[in-house]
C-alpha cells in the first residue's frame, strides 16, 4: 500500500511564508483535487511534493522514505508531474517526448526497447496522442502538446501522479477524457493523484477528496461533501454558492452566484411568489440591491428554497409534494402585508400552488405594488385548466406591472421604490433564519384568530 | 503513418544512426587523402600514396620508397598531414563544444566562445607575443604561444563561472550575462594592447583570425586527445542534454542532475574549446552553425547529433583549409574568413528548404 | 553499470595517451645531431647549433637580406619576402623565378620554405611564432632584433660565424665601425650644440621613433636629441602639440621606402610646414626640414652607417658637406 505523507510543511520564498504546517496523508487510490482562490498555496503545495521546493520546515515520505533524501533518480521512478506550461526548446517528436518519460528507468547508454515502446504507446493512446507520435512538439496545438506531457508523465509508470493545473488549453471533450482517464488509474492502478484545479465543478466530479487552501493554509480536507460546502467556498472564495449533489453523476455541484454587491441604503420589502428556480436569480438581485426579501409559499425540495436558505430570506414553506394548506396561505398573506412590493415569478402554476397566485391578486386589490415576470406565456405553464390564466387576465386588469424580462426588474423597483414607504418590516428584529420569521408570522396569525 | 510503421521507424532508429554515423567516418578518411593533394608545393597523387604507404606498418613493404624525394615526404608528412589533421581535430571539437554550449543553455544561438575562451585565449596570445618571444617555454614540445593561448581560454572560462555562482547554483542567465561582461572587457584590454604592439600587430590578428599556419605534429598529439577524450565523455551525457532541452524543472523531475551536468558538460566543452583554439586561433561560425546544420537535417536528439556535429565539423573545417590554403597564392586568407563565406549560403539554403518552422 | 562505464572510459583514455605517445616518437623531429662543432646564441637568446655550413638560406626580413648580402652570401640565398628592396631590385628576381618569395611578414608559408629545404633561416622577433614551428619541424632559425648601431654590428658577426665567413663579418663590422666613429669624432671636436631632432616615422595617426629604436640611435650617433627619445615605445604614437612644444631645430621626413615614386605619407615638405602651429618651429622657421631616402631609412642593417652619415649632415651642415 503505498502511502504519501506531508507532515507540518513550512515553505518560503525568501522570508514571506508561502505554506503554513501542512500535514496530510494520502493512500492508493486518492484522486485529490486541490482548490483555493490564487496565491493560497496550491502550486507551492504541489511543488513540496515534488521535489521542486524544499521545505524548511516538515518532512514529505513516500512509504516512509524522506522524498528529499532520495536521489531524483529513484523519486522519478514513483512521482510523475504534469506542469502547468511546457517550453520546449528543440523540435522533438511527440513520440520522443514521451520516450524520454522512461528515462528514470532506462540505464544511461540503453537504448528505447521493446518494452519501453510498448509502454509509451499505451500511454499514448490513452491520452489519444498516438496518432501525433511524429509530428515534431512545437506544431502541436495547447491542448495536444498538453496531453503529449501527460502521456510522458504516464509513461513513468508512477505510483504517484501530479497534476498542476492540467486542463487549462484542453477543450471539453478533452477535458472529461484527461480526467476519467485519470481517475480510472486511481481506481484500476491504485496510484495517488493530486491535482491542481480551478474548476470546482471538475473536482466535485471526479476526485474522492479535496483540500481547500486559504491564505498559505489548510482551510479543509476530506471528503468531497465535507470540503465543497457552501460555507467553505462563501469563506474561501467569497462567492455565494449553492452546492447539490447532481442526480446523473451522484457527485456535488456548485452553482455559484455573482459576487455580492453590498448596498448601503436599506429599502423596503419585496415578497416573491416563485418556484422552480424561476425566483433565484431575481431574489440575489433584489439582495444584491437592499431590499428586504420575502418569499413563499415554496416546498422545501424546491430551488428557490435552496437559494433562499442561502440568502437567509424569511419563507413560508410546505412540504414536498403537498397542496398548499390554509394555514400556509394565511402566513403567506401576513408575509405580503409586511411587503411593499410583490413579484410573481414565470412559475409553472398547478393547483398545488395555484393559492399562491390568489395571494398575490389579493395584495394587487389591497394596494399592494404587483409585478409579474411574463417571461414565458402564461398558457404553457398553465396546468390549473385555465383559472391561472384568468387570475391573469384579473392581475392586468386590476393594475398589476407586466414585465416581459427579468432583468428589467431591479431597474423598475429601482426607480420608483423611493415612492413607496419605507419597510415596514425592520429585518433587524427578525433573525435571518427562516423557523423564527414563521413564529412571527403564526404569531400575527394568532393575532389574527 | 500507421502505427506499425511508426513502430518500426523507431525500433529501427539504433541502427541508421550507427549507418550514419560509419558512412560519415568513412567520408571523413576519404576527405583527408583527396585534401593531402591540395597545396603549394606541387606533389603528385601517386607520389603521395607512396609517401602514406610507406608509413603503414603492412604495407610499407610493397612500397618503392626511393621514388620520392625527401623535402617533398617532409612536405606531405610534416607539414600537409599533420595540417590536415589538424583541421580535422578543431573542427570536429568546435562543433561537439558547439552542441554542447547549445544544450547547455538551451539556445540555438549559443556557440563555445560565449563564455569568454576566445578573448581569454586571444589576449593571452597577445601578451605573448609582445612580451614572451620565444621564450623557452616547453612543455611536452609545446611553445609559450600554445600554452599561454590555452591557459587564456580556461582562466577566462573559470572567471566568468565562479562569478556567476550562487550558493551551490549558477543561473543560466547570470552566466550570460557574466559572459558578456567578460568578454567585453578583455576585449578593451585586447585592443590597448594591439595598439601599443607596432609591427607585431599583423601577426596578432592574423592569428586571432584563425588559421593553421604553424600546426606540427605537436599541436596535433597534445590536442588530440583532449578532444577526442572531451567528446566520448560528453557523449555519456546525451540523454541528459536531451532531457534538459525540456526544462530543468522537467528533466530533475525526470531524474537528471541538472547542476551536476551543466557543469561537468561545461568544463568538458571549454576544455576542448581552449585546446582547439590554441593551436588554430579563433574560427568562427563552426561552433555555432554546424549543429544547426546537422540539427536541421538529422533531428535534435543529442545522441546522433553530438558525434555527427563532430564529423561534419571535421569535413567542414577540412575543405575550407584546403580552400584556404590554395585561393590566393603564396600568403594565405585566414580560415574563418572561408568557414563565414563558404557556409552562410548553404545554411541559407537549409533554412529556406525546410517548410517546417525552425524552433529557435 | 558503473564500472564498465569506467572501464569504457579507461580505455580510451589509455588508448588516446598511447597514439599521442606514437606520435611524439615517431613523427617529431629529433633536437640535435652528433656532430656539432658551433653553437650560436641568438638575439632572443636561444641556442642553435650547427654541424656544417650552411648552404641554403632564407631571410625572412629586408634587414637580414642586407646583411647576407653585405657579407657576400648572394649565391647562398634561396629565400627572401615581398618587401626585400636592397640591395638589388628584387622583385624583378622574383618575377623572373631566379629567387623564391616566402610572403610578407606575418604568414611565411611553410610548403614553400619547406620546398627550398634551407639550412638556415634568419628571422625577427615579428615571427617569433613560425619560429617555434619552424624550429620544432627540425629546421635552424635564427631571431635578428638589431635596435642600435651595436646590435647590427654584433648580427654582422653573428650570421658570418653561422656562415662559415668569419672573415668578411669582421671586415665589414670593422668598415662600418670606423665609419661611424670618424663621423663621431669630427662632431666631437667641433663642440656644437647639439640640434633637437625630430622624426616623423609615419602619419596618420603621427609616429615617431622612441627609445630603443635603430633611428633613435643613429640620432644620437649623429649628435642630435631626439625629442622622443625618451618615450619607452619603438614607435610611439605623438601628438602634434608636443612636437610644437618641443620646437626641434631640425625636422627629419622619410620618403615612401622602396622609391616606388608615390608621394609621401606626409603630403609634401609645403604641407608639414603649414601645418597648424608649426609655423613656430626652429626647423620651419630656419628651413631645416630635411627630407632623407625613406628607402635608406627603412631598417637597422649594414646600411646604418649611412644612414648615421646622412644625419649628420643634416644636423651640421657646416661640418659634413658632400655626399
Amino acid at each position: 500500500m503505498v502511502i504519501l505523507s506531508v507532515d507540518g510543511v513550512e515553505c518560503r520564498y525568501g522570508s514571506i511564508k508561502i505554506l503554513e504546517n501542512v500535514s496530510l496523508t494520502f493512500k492508493e487510490g486518492d484522486f485529490v483535487g486541490i482548490l483555493g482562490p490564487n496565491g493560497s498555496g496550491k502550486s507551492t503545495l504541489l511543488k513540496s511534493i515534488s521535489r521542486t521546493l524544499k521545505p524548511t520546515k516538515g518532512t514529505v515520505l513516500l512509504d516512509k522514505a524522506d522524498i528529499y533524501a532520495m536521489k531524483s533518480v529513484d523519486l522519478a521512478k514513483h512521482m510523475a508531474i504534469v506542469p502547468q506550461e511546457s517550453n520546449i526548446g528543440f523540435s522533438f517528436t511527440a513520440l520522443d517526448i514521451v520516450l524520454m518519460g522512461r528515462n528514470p528507468h532506462m540505464k544511461r547508454f540503453q537504448m528505447e526497447s521493446e518494452k519501453d515502446m510498448v509502454i509509451v504507446r499505451k500511454a499514448m493512446k490513452q491520452t489519444n496522442t498516438w496518432h501525433l507520435a511524429d509530428r515534431p512538439i512545437n506544431e502541436l496545438s495547447g491542448g495536444e502538446k498538453q496531453r503529449v506531457v501527460i502521456a510522458r508523465a504516464l509513461a513513468q509508470e508512477p505510483r504517484v501522479l501530479l497534476l498542476d493545473e492540467p486542463l487549462t488549453h484542453l477543450d471539453l471533450i478533452n477535458q472529461l477524457e484527461i480526467m476519467d482517464l485519470v481517475r480510472d488509474l486511481s481506481e484500476k492502478e491504485h496510484l495517488i493523484v493530486l491535482a491542481v484545479l480551478h474548476d470546482l465543478n471538475i473536482v466535485g466530479r471526479y476526485c474522492t477528496s479535496a483540500i481547500l487552501l486559504k491564505d498559505s493554509c489548510i482551510y479543509a480536507a476530506g471528503p468531497l461533501d465535507q470540503v465543497l460546502t457552501s460555507a467553505n467556498i462563501k469563506s474561501v472564495f467569497q462567492v455565494d454558492a449553492i452546492v447539490k449533489k447532481s442526480p446523473v453523476t451522484n457527485s456535488p455541484y456548485v452553482i455559484p452566484l455573482s459576487p455580492q454587491k453590498t448596498s448601503l441604503e436599506r429599502k423596503c420589502a419585496i415578497h416573491m411568489i416563485c418556484g422552480a428556480g424561476t425566483g433565484t436569480l431575481i431574489m440575489k438581485a433584489l439582495v444584491d440591491e437592499g431590499y428586504v426579501v420575502t418569499a413563499g409559499v415554496l416546498n422545501t425540495l424546491d430551488t428557490d428554497y435552496e437559494t433562499a436558505e442561502l440568502l437567509r430570506i424569511p419563507t413560508v414553506t410546505e412540504a414536498p409534494f403537498s397542496p398548499i394548506t390554509k394555514e400556509t396561505k394565511f402566513a403567506n398573506l401576513g408575509m405580503i402585508n409586511q411587503a411593499a412590493i410583490v413579484v410573481v415569478t414565470s412559475v409553472p402554476f398547478g393547483f398545488g400552488n395555484l393559492s399562491n397566485l390568489e395571494a398575490a391578486l389579493q395584495a394587487l386589490k389591497q394596494g399592494t405594488r404587483t409585478y409579474v415576470i411574463d417571461e414565458i406565456p402564461i398558457e404553457v405553464r398553465d396546468f390549473t385548466n385555465g383559472r391561472a390564466a384568468a387570475m391573469f387576465a384579473e392581475l392586468q386588469k386590476n393594475g398589476a406591472i407586466f414585465i416581459k424580462h427579468p432583468s428589467e426588474l431591479p431597474t423598475l423597483v429601482n426607480a420608483t421604490h423611493k415612492s413607496i414607504e419605507l419597510c415596514k418590516l425592520d429585518q433587524t428584529e427578525i433573525p435571518g433564519h427562516l423557523k423564527d420569521a414563521v413564529k412571527v408570522v403564526h404569531s400575527k396569525k394568532q393575532e389574527a384568530k | 503513418m500507421s502505427v506499425d510503421e511508426v513502430q518500426k521507424k523507431y525500433s529501427k532508429r539504433p541502427y541508421r544512426w550507427k549507418l550514419i554515423l560509419l558512412t560519415l567516418v568513412a567520408a571523413l578518411v576519404l576527405f583527408i587523402i583527396l585534401c593531402l593533394n591540395v597545396g603549394f608545393a606541387p606533389i603528385s597523387f601517386s607520389d603521395i600514396i607512396t609517401i602514406i604507404g610507406k608509413q603503414v606498418p603492412f604495407l610499407n613493404q610493397y612500397i618503392n620508397p626511393s621514388s620520392v624525394s625527401v623535402v617533398n615526404e617532409a612536405i606531405i608528412l610534416q607539414i600537409r598531414l599533420p595540417r590536415i589533421l589538424a583541421g580535422a581535430i578543431v573542427g570536429a571539437g568546435l562543433a561537439a563544444a558547439g552542441v554542447m554550449y547549445q544544450g547547455i543553455f538551451r539556445n540555438p544561438m549559443a556557440d563555445s566562445y560565449l563564455l569568454g575562451a576566445s578573448a581569454g585565449a586571444s589576449f593571452g596570445y597577445t601578451l605573448a607575443v609582445l612580451y614572451g618571444g620565444t621564450l623557452a617555454a616547453n612543455i611536452l614540445g609545446m611553445g609559450l604561444f600554445q600554452i599561454v593561448a590555452f591557459l587564456g581560454a580556461v582562466l577566462t572560462v573559470f572567471l566568468v563561472y565562479f562569478m556567476s555562482r550562487v550558493g551551490n547554483k549558477v543561473p543560466i542567465t547570470t552566466l550570460l550575462l557574466s559572459g558578456i561582461v567578460v568578454n567585453i572587457f578583455i576585449l578593451s584590454l585586447q585592443t590597448v594592447f594591439e595598439l601599443r604592439s607596432g609591427q607585431a600587430l599583423m601577426g596578432i590578428v592574423a592569428w586571432i583570425a584563425g588559421g593553421f599556419t604553424n600546426i606540427t605534429w605537436t599541436s596535433i598529439y597534445t590536442v588530440f586527445p583532449v578532444v577526442l577524450i572531451g567528446t566520448v565523455l560528453a557523449y555519456f551525457f546525451t540523454k541528459d542534454l536531451n532531457l534538459l532541452s525540456m526544462g530543468d524543472d522537467t528533466a530533475q523531475h525526470l531524474g537528471v542532475n541538472t547542476e551536476r551536468v551543466r557543469q561537468i558538460l561545461l568544463l568538458l566543452s571549454s576544455l576542448v574549446t581552449a585546446a582547439v583554439v590554441s593551436i588554430s586561433g579563433i574560427i568562427g561560425f563552426v561552433g555555432l552553425i554546424i549543429p544547426h546544420m546537422t540539427r536541421l537535417i538529422i533531428g535534435p536528439d543529442h545522441r546522433i547529433l553530438l558525434p555527427t556535429s563532430a564529423i561534419v565539423g571535421a569535413i567542414f573545417l577540412i575543405l575550407c583549409d584546403s580552400l584556404a590554403r590554395v585561393a590566393t597564392g603564396a600568403s594565405e586568407l585566414p580560415v574563418g574568413v572561408i568557414t563565414a563565406m563558404a557556409g552562410t549560403p548553404f545554411f541559407i539554403y537549409l533554412l529556406r528548404k525546410r517548410k517546417t518552422s525552425y524552433s529557435l | 553499470m558503473k564500472k564498465s562505464l569506467l572501464s569504457i572510459i579507461a580505455i580510451i583514455v589509455i588508448a588516446t595517451i598511447l597514439i599521442a605517445a606514437f606520435i611524439y616518437l615517431n613523427y617529431t623531429s629529433p633536437n640535435s645531431s652528433n656532430n656539432t662543432n658551433l653553437s650560436i646564441v641568438d638575439d632572443e637568446g636561444y641556442t642553435t647549433t650547427f654541424s656544417s655550413i650552411p648552404q641554403r638560406i632564407i631571410s625572412f626580413a629586408p634587414s637580414n637580406t642586407q646583411i647576407l648580402f653585405a657579407i657576400g652570401l648572394d649565391d647562398k640565398v634561396v629565400g627572401i619576402t615581398d618587401y626585400d628592396h636592397y640591395p638589388y631590385n628584387f622583385t624583378a628576381w622574383i618575377e623572373a623565378g631566379n629567387i623564391t618569395s616566402i610572403g610578407g611578414f606575418s604568414t611565411p608559408n611553410k610548403e614553400t620554405i619547406a620546398s627550398l629545404n634551407p639550412d638556415l633561416i634568419l628571422a625577427t622577433p615579428i615571427n617569433d611564432p613560425d619560429v617555434v614551428t619552424l624550429r620544432d619541424l627540425g629546421y635552424k632559425v635564427l631571431v635578428l632584433n638589431p635596435n642600435d648601431v651595436d646590435g647590427v654590428l654584433g648580427d654582422i658577426s653573428m650570421v658570418g660565424k653561422a656562415a662559415g665567413v668569419d672573415q668578411d663579418a669582421a671586415a665589414l663590422v670593422d668598415s662600418l665601425s670606423s665609419q661611424i666613429d670618424a663621423i663621431e669624432a669630427t662632431i666631437a671636436s667641433a663642440d656644437l650644440p647639439k640640434p633637437m631632432v625630430y622624426y616623423e616615422v609615419w602619419t596618420p595617426p603621427l609616429m615617431s621613433a622612441g627609445n630603443g629604436s635603430f633611428i633613435n640611435d643613429v640620432i644620437s650617433k649623429a649628435g642630435g636629441v631626439n625629442i622622443f627619445g625618451g618615450e619607452t615605445q619603438q614607435y610611439p604614437a605623438v601628438s602634434s602639440e608636443t612636437v610644437v612644444q618641443s620646437n626641434p631645430d631640425v625636422i627629419m621626413l622619410p620618403t615612401e621606402m622602396a622609391n616606388t615614386g608615390e608621394a609621401p605619407f606626409y603630403g609634401s615638405v609645403a604641407d608639414v610646414k603649414a601645418r597648424p602651429g608649426w609655423s613656430s618651429i626652429s626647423a620651419v622657421e630656419n628651413d631645416r626640414v630635411i627630407v632623407v631616402s625613406g628607402d635608406l631609412f627603412a631598417e637597422a642593417g649594414p646600411r646604418i652607417a649611412e644612414q648615421i652619415a646622412v644625419a649628420a649632415e643634416a644636423f651640421y651642415p657646416e661640418l659634413f658637406n658632400s655626399t
